[in-house]
């Protein structure tokens, strides 16, 4: 589905990543851990497009992504109610002359109760609290059906049983959909008993971990590793 | 009646900028592009003044063009277009100008068009009437040009209004779903640069930054949705034109100044109805 081989990402000309393999399959659930500055956002960036490669190369044959950003760079001047946030996201995906009958209600409907946020579907977006705002965000990614999703920090600045919920619901939406998720986060727990494989990002390079090395690498960081 | 017909092209254009024009603004103050919409009509300006001055240097082509108005729409998108153009790109690739640069843009054509008049008095005659709003002259020609321009701009803006915001908004987003982020952005730059650009040339630049801005901030502070927030535009730029017409034709004031001065009157309303209590 995805696969990096010797890849070198950056800006500006300068690598922060280099020689990093990965392969991701589909139904994989692969979780990218690491230290501040070390790369991870970097990486997500690269898989999803948004960085071309300083060397090496990737390739995504004809996956369809959904990317989550994280709620907290969404503009909160936009007046748009949830429902428009995933509408929105939507026809992203659509040939243009489609953008030219009425949305697929049912569709965004139906994308916002996978996420549980049909409640507030009608709801201001910036009137929505951190958690809502992110289901709402996962919706409008669901909304364009994707075989992988990518998701930037899903459990920043929300508290502790929301992080769980909402890994809880990516959970399920992974198992019963068997989309691949690569997401990056620094709230290791929430995660620990649903993601399939760890990646652990730190001074540009890449190793995978067994969950337990992550772990501990997650909760005692060693810069000199 | 010759005064009532004058009067009614000119009702007919206020109010059709005042219903169409919102809708461009709401691309540069929902995309926090503001300035963009103070320094393009100064930039059409300067583009107006370069015609007069290449005239009265008996330019051919600036000559050949006879009626004034002519040069004025020629002139306003020339420099118009292109100084949209040249702004807005960087602006979407993320290495925006910043607000100093925008106000360097806007002070250079302030400063190149007031020496492009310094020595052609017809050219000043008539930017200073197109400064106060010129559509009280308004001719037949320019009415359906101004017309057809804003229904085009209008459609194309509504009929893509979704995938348009979204590369305004969240460009990321867009690029990873596999949107062609440069080209609309090209596409509602050289739509919004073409109605804009026109729109200066008939009615002039405080008409025209006027309507782009003013509605659409009143409609912001009652919309919570997009739907809303692009009827309310309308509606405010509606109550805007006619009220605007009404008080200068009562009171013998410029159109455009009186249309622009209803605009803020009924910004400031909306505004106070947050801040008093009740």
């Amino acid at each position: 589905m995805i696969a990096l081989r010797d890849l070198a990402l950056g800006y500006a000309g300068a690598a922060v990543i280099e020689g990093v393999s990965l392969e991701v399959a589909a139904g994989d659930f692969v979780v990218i851990g690491g230290p501040n500055g070390g790369g991870k956002t970097t990486l997500l960036r690269g898989i999803a497009g948004l960085l071309d490669p300083l060397a090496g190369s990737i390739t995504r044959g004809h996956t369809r992504f959904g990317y989550v950003p994280q709620h907290t760079t969404v503009d909160l001047a936009l007046p748009l109610s949830a429902i428009e946030m995933v509408e929105l996201g939507a026809s992203a995906c659509l040939p243009w002359w489609k953008t030219l009958v009425t949305p697929r209600a049912s569709f965004h409907r139906q994308a916002l109760r996978d996420c549980q946020a049909d409640a507030f579907a009608n709801k201001p977006f910036p009137a929505l609290s951190g958690g809502q705002r992110q289901r709402v965000l996962l919706a409008r990614a669901l909304a364009t059906a994707p075989d992988c999703l990518l998701l930037d920090e899903p459990t920043a600045g929300v508290d502790r049983p929301t992080q769980h919920a909402l890994a809880t619901m990516l959970g399920t939406l992974h198992r019963s959909s068997g989309r691949a998720v690569v997401l990056v986060t620094h709230q290791f727990a929430p995660f620990r008993d649903i993601a399939g494989r760890f990646v652990w990002v730190q001074d540009g390079s890449l190793r995978e971990l067994s969950a337990a090395d992550f772990n501990r690498r997650h909760d005692h960081p060693d810069p000199s590793s | 009646m010759p005064d009532s017909f004058l009067f009614g092209k000119a009702l007919w254009a206020t109010v059709m900028i005042g219903m169409l024009l919102p809708i461009s603004g709401r691309h540069l103050v929902l995309g926090r592009a503001v300035l963009l919409g103070l320094a393009v009509p100064q930039i059409a300006m300067a583009g107006i003044a370069f015609m007069f001055l290449a005239a009265s240097l008996h330019w051919s082509w600036a000559e050949a063009l006879h009626e004034e108005s002519a040069k004025a729409i020629v002139g306003s998108l020339l420099f118009g277009l292109p100084g949209l153009l040249l702004i807005a790109t960087p602006w979407r690739r993320g290495a925006r100008l910043s607000e100093a640069w925008l106000a360097v843009v806007y002070l250079a054509s302030v400063a190149a068009t007031n020496l492009m008049l310094a020595t052609d008095a017809v050219g000043e005659t008539y930017l200073g009437d197109l400064f106060h709003g010129r559509l009280l002259f308004i001719g037949e020609p320019e009415l359906k040009l101004l017309g057809f321009t804003l229904s085009a701009g209008f459609a194309f803006l509504f009929a893509f209004r979704r995938r348009l915001l979204l590369t305004l908004t969240d460009p990321d987003y867009a690029t990873v779903a596999g949107l062609a982020v440069g080209g609309w952005a090209l596409a509602a730059t050289l739509v919004n640069g073409t109605v804009i650009g026109i729109t200066v040339a008939t009615a002039g630049p405080l008409v025209a930054f006027g309507f782009l801005v003013l509605p659409v901030l009143t409609a912001a502070t009652f919309a919570t949705s997009l739907r809303g927030n692009l009827w309310l535009s309308m509606l405010a730029g509606l109550v805007m034109a006619l009220t605007g017409f009404w008080l200068s034709y009562h009171y013998d004031l410029p159109l455009g100044d009186a249309v622009v001065a209803t605009g803020c009157a009924v910004l400031l309303l909306a505004r106070l109805r947050h801040v008093v209590p009740g």
